[in-house]
């Protein structure tokens, strides 16, 4: 039975050889169950063919509501991204600047108070 | 886009007189032609009339059919100018059509039944929503064939597997979908 059922599958979907479609017309013109069901793909593929096409149908419409109020949005997310990127790119180069610079001032205070510079400055000194 | 290869084996069955090659065609298409007619008529009355006016012109013009476009294009545009002329002409005209199409309505194999089986509106997510649960192989094949309206061989090649797979994962695919309709209870006529 599911041997018949497919291929009455495949002839809705004109997939059998000339000679199969014609055993299929005949064991459907026999029995009102295969016309039933061959009446059931119809419905089953006009439903996921609608659905499809009204989804596709609301992402365009979307896509055209955008593109219309792009101006508008565009201009916002442009702002907003460019205050966005500056303050990224000015906190992190603030932040490298202090850090050098702090290690440089400790660098500096160490190398001052070091033993080494000490007798160096004694030493020049005393010439 | 041409008639498909199946299409034109139906169309070359009907031009040969054969009432059950038009049966077949009238069971496929039918239900996308009454969707059409009721967004275009918004009337489910005035499109089961269409339906039937437009399945009664295909007999009789089905040898004007050259095959440049796909059968149901050509369906539909006979729907949709049937429609047409619904709207526009007078109730004199719209009565010489009726009368014309009466006249040969004789020579049709009798098929057409009255009452046109469609889903429920309120049913149809949950049918879209119990495909997606199908398993990956079956809801491929199933969607490259419905959606994409490709043929057996263009999806054997593009998963990969022969063609009897592709074969038998759409029709198991409309077999769960079926056998969930039935289970649900959700085709009214």
């Amino acid at each position: 039975m599911d041997k018949d059922l497919e291929k009455l599958s495949a002839l809705y979907d004109g997939e059998l050889s000339y000679k199969e479609i014609q055993e299929g017309l005949d064991k459907m013109r026999e029995d009102q169950g295969l016309k039933e069901t061959f009446h059931k793909f119809g419905l089953i593929s006009e439903l996921v063919q609608r659905q499809t096409k009204q989804n596709t149908s609301k992402l365009l419409f979307f896509k055209d509501y955008l593109i219309k109020v792009n101006p508008v949005m565009s201009n916002l997310f442009t702002a907003a991204a460019t205050v966005l990127i500056t303050l990224i790119i000015l906190y992190q180069f603030d932040d490298d600047r202090f850090q050098v610079d702090r290690e440089s001032s400790l660098q500096l205070s160490s190398a001052i108070s070091s033993d080494e510079a000490k007798s160096q400055l004694l030493d020049a000194i005393k010439i | 886009m041409g008639v498909s290869k199946g299409d034109e084996v139906f169309v070359n069955e009907i031009k040969a007189g054969n009432a059950a090659a038009f049966e077949a065609m009238v069971l496929k298409y039918q239900p996308k032609l009454m969707s059409s007619l009721i967004g275009y008529t918004k009337s489910r009355d005035q499109a089961e009339e269409l339906c039937q006016k437009t399945f009664i012109r295909v007999w009789q013009k089905i040898d004007s059919f050259r095959g440049d476009s796909a059968l149901f294009t050509w369906i539909f545009r006979i729907g949709i100018n049937l429609a047409k002329n619904d709207f526009a002409s007078s109730f004199s005209k719209r009565s010489k059509i009726t009368d014309s199409l009466d006249q040969n309505e004789h020579d049709v194999p009798e098929y057409l039944s009255p009452e046109t089986e469609l889903i429920a509106m309120e049913s149809e997510d949950k049918i879209m929503k119990f495909i997606q649960t199908l398993d990956a192989d079956t809801k491929t094949a199933f969607t490259l064939r419905e959606i994409d309206g490709r043929t057996y061989d263009e999806i054997a090649e593009i998963l990969k597997c022969p063609i009897g797979t592709v074969r038998s994962r759409i029709f198991r695919a409309r077999q769960l979908i079926l056998e969930f309709i039935n289970q649900e209870n959700i085709i009214n006529g």
